[in-house]
């Protein structure tokens, strides 16, 4: 065979499995994660291969311009990248393009800055063996430098608010796309390069990386604090219901006062006779009626008020309306007060609610529906125990999975949303059982 | 003989009760008295810190006014001393904050102090306890697996442990039983010395109960236990298959959690 040939596929070879490794490895600084070598190996495989054979196809055997192939290349690795990432990393099909884009950034402008940079300084070599030996090396060193940093200024989590917005997915990926691109022209454009204007085209390729990066953090940004105004909003809106709660609870106090005042006189008369019959019958009705009228009412406020984060306090009091509405007895045990624990309160109120969401839909459907919630802070610990009634089957190991529902079609993300926000948080450990039928969630973070 | 402790703040309350308690042992002939009785839970916890006896029966207030225990700190102080002990509240208002108790402290049960109820409660608690104390021997109390979850301790029943299984947060280990999964502060190693021959492990991330094994799959390197799928490593497998063979007759397999016994002298 033909011996540039050959070497040009070995190059190239090398050339793939590195910068698909150093691709890889942003992927998992973008979502978060700690790297899973046999995902990246997978990864590498797949999208490497295929977009790899692809590229080279069309460079070197193809009738295409340079350019023109590059491009196409660069769009089809995006493309296959993007489904890659929709399998191993369990993204829908739009986040997943994305976050290939926001990926491809990175690592476009390596590419281009060490592309740049070696050829700069190497331009007179007669070695092309060391040549790309360097080219490589470089490539791999700078790769990982800016995987550290993006993983030292928790890129991830700047970023998840740009990925997890609900509406106009398709906006945002095109826009990462586009942005994607900008730097891939930048990329083309090294070979346009006069060895004076080096310095100038590196400046450029790092300042356009870090603007691109910054349109996305502030758009990352603005979907957080639109986020907590959401979350204020109605948290404001569950406290004003329950003032109205607490006030008309007030009310009933002065008449249930009232009608206590008139008892007590009725009682003295009945002291004076020495009719204790009478009287043993008056405070049974005393005790019932407080007990029917406020007592519950009363028991219900105080476990509530000792929910002392706002935040939490809105989740419960929204969650309890809901069961109120689907007439589903609640039982509410807050015995100490709450303050802060080991877990970000919004976390923590997205777990409570995939619980509580759970076990509000599975007791509808039982014959006698009830939800209990006990929240017990005490003792170094805070305790969330969620319990419902289940006369089935609960299937423990596999309910964890995505996208198993006993609810039907299209459901069944909570539970692997709550296994992914527990992730993060080490210390909390999480129980789960299902006997006598009852189906128990527990969950326990120090505090 | 099992011994009773009373704590109340209100005396004429405790005195009451306490009356009832006795009336009731009398009537039925419980091997049950009632050994001490106090308003201050500092006097509960030293005598019962002091009792050669425990696996007592502790009736304590809900709503104790102590400064430093309330009824919720005492039972779990009580826990503490007496591990394997009864406690039963005694509260005003029916239900209330009980699954905490029950579930953090395993209180078992509630009575009411309204003296109209307080009899048939009084009645119908010390029924079922001494209905439950006869079953449970010291056989059994010996036979649970500890499991420390924040600040509780739960108790699993050895007979009832499917494996346990790594998880990929270091130091945790999730413990599978027919009926429910629990993630805790664990290490393999070490339960895998404390549980002895009963359990195998199959893989470095999964120690599994030897007769709970229902199917082994060697093609997929997994197993079946209970219904949850164990990994094997090749190293294990041939371990694995000695050892489930040996488990032998049915009678050895229900033996449960004791060594199974090495049968050289059965070998053909």
């Amino acid at each position: 065979m033909n011996e540039v040939f050959l070497w040009m596929l070995a190059v190239h070879i090398m050339d793939v499995l590195i910068s698909y490794s150093i691709y890889g490895w942003y992927l998992f600084d973008i979502t978060g994660e700690r790297v899973q070598f046999q995902k990246l190996g997978k990864f590498i495989l797949f999208s490497g291969l295929s977009s790899g054979s692809i590229g080279f196809v069309l460079l070197y055997m193809s009738t295409l311009n340079d350019v023109a192939a590059y491009m196409i290349s660069s769009v089809i690795t995006l493309v296959f990248s993007a489904a890659a990432v929709t399998f191993l990393w369990r993204y829908d099909a739009w986040r997943a393009f994305t976050i290939s884009c926001v990926a491809g950034i990175f690592q476009v402008s390596c590419g281009a800055v060490i592309a740049s940079v070696v050829a700069h300084f190497l331009a007179q070599t007669e070695s092309l063996l060391l040549f790309y030996a360097v080219y490589f090396i470089c490539y791999l060193t700078v790769g990982a430098v800016v995987s550290l940093i993006l993983k030292k200024m928790h890129f991830s989590r700047l970023i998840r608010y740009f990925l997890e917005k609900e509406q106009t997915l398709w906006l945002r990926a095109a826009g990462a796309f586009v942005l994607e691109m900008m730097v891939e022209i930048f990329f083309v454009l090294r070979r346009q390069l006069h060895s004076e204007t080096i310095i100038t085209y590196n400046a450029g390729v790092v300042l356009l990386t870090v603007l691109l990066v910054m349109i996305l953090l502030y758009m990352s940004g603005k979907e957080e604090s639109r986020r907590k105004l959401e979350y204020q909003e109605s948290l404001f809106m569950q406290q004003q219901i329950y003032v109205k709660h607490l006030e008309q609870m007030q009310k009933e106090m002065r008449v249930f006062r009232h009608d206590y005042k008139n008892t007590l006189t009725g009682m003295y008369l009945y002291a004076k006779e020495g009719d204790t019959q009478k009287i043993q019958e008056v405070l049974e009705r005393l005790e019932i009626d407080f007990d029917q009228k406020i007592g519950e009412k009363i028991h219900a406020a105080t476990q509530i008020g000792n929910i002392c984060m706002p935040e939490m306090k809105s989740l419960v009091l929204s969650k309890l309306t809901k069961m109120n509405k689907n007439e589903i007895a609640c039982r509410l045990e807050v015995l100490y007060p709450i303050h802060s624990f080991g877990m970000d309160v919004w976390d923590y109120n997205q777990c409570l609610g995939i619980l509580l969401d759970n076990a509000i839909e599975a007791a509808i459907t039982q014959t006698e529906p009830y939800v209990e919630l006990q929240l017990v802070y005490e003792g170094g610990y805070f305790t969330t125990r969620v319990a419902n009634p289940w006369e089935q089957e609960a299937d423990l190991a596999h309910m964890w999975k995505e996208g198993y529902s006993t609810k039907g079609e299209q459901r069944g993300v909570g539970l692997s949303n709550y296994k992914r926000i527990l992730k993060r948080y080490p210390q909390a450990v999480s129980v789960t059982s299902c006997e006598n039928q009852v189906f128990v969630q527990e969950l326990t973070v120090p505090v | 003989m099992i011994n009773i402790y009373l704590c109340d703040d209100e005396d004429r309350i405790r005195d009451q009760i306490q009356s009832e308690i006795e009336k009731k042992i009398l009537i039925e002939a419980y091997d049950m008295c009632v050994a001490f009785s106090t308003n201050s839970p500092k006097e509960l916890l030293e005598a019962s810190c002091r009792a050669q006896q425990k696996q007592n029966i502790y009736f304590l207030d809900v709503e104790l006014k102590d400064a430093e225990y309330d009824g919720f700190l005492l039972g779990k102080e009580l826990r503490r001393i007496d591990p394997h002990g009864t406690l039963v509240y005694i509260t005003s208002f029916q239900n209330l904050a009980f699954r905490t108790f029950q579930y953090h402290l395993e209180a078992y049960d509630y009575i009411i102090k309204d003296p109209k109820k307080q009899r048939d409660s009084i009645g119908k608690c010390l029924e079922s306890l001494h209905v439950r104390l006869r079953q449970e021997t010291n056989a059994q109390i010996s036979e649970v697996y500890t499991v420390k979850i924040g600040d509780m301790v739960k108790y699993v029943p050895l007979k009832d442990i499917i494996c346990f299984e790594t998880t990929a947060k270091s130091h945790h280990v999730i413990l599978h039983t027919k009926s429910s999964r629990m993630e805790f502060v664990g290490n393999l190693n070490e339960i895998s010395r404390q549980m002895g021959d009963a359990f195998i492990r199959t893989h470095r991330s999964y120690l599994v109960a030897l007769d709970k094994i229902t199917d082994i799959n060697l093609k997929n390197n997994s197993l079946m236990a209970g219904n949850v799928e164990c990994l094997v490593s090749r190293r294990m497998k041939s371990e694995l298959l000695k050892r489930v063979g040996r488990r032998g007759t049915p009678e050895e397999g229900e033996r449960g959690w004791l060594p199974v016994p090495f049968p050289k002298c059965k070998e053909p």
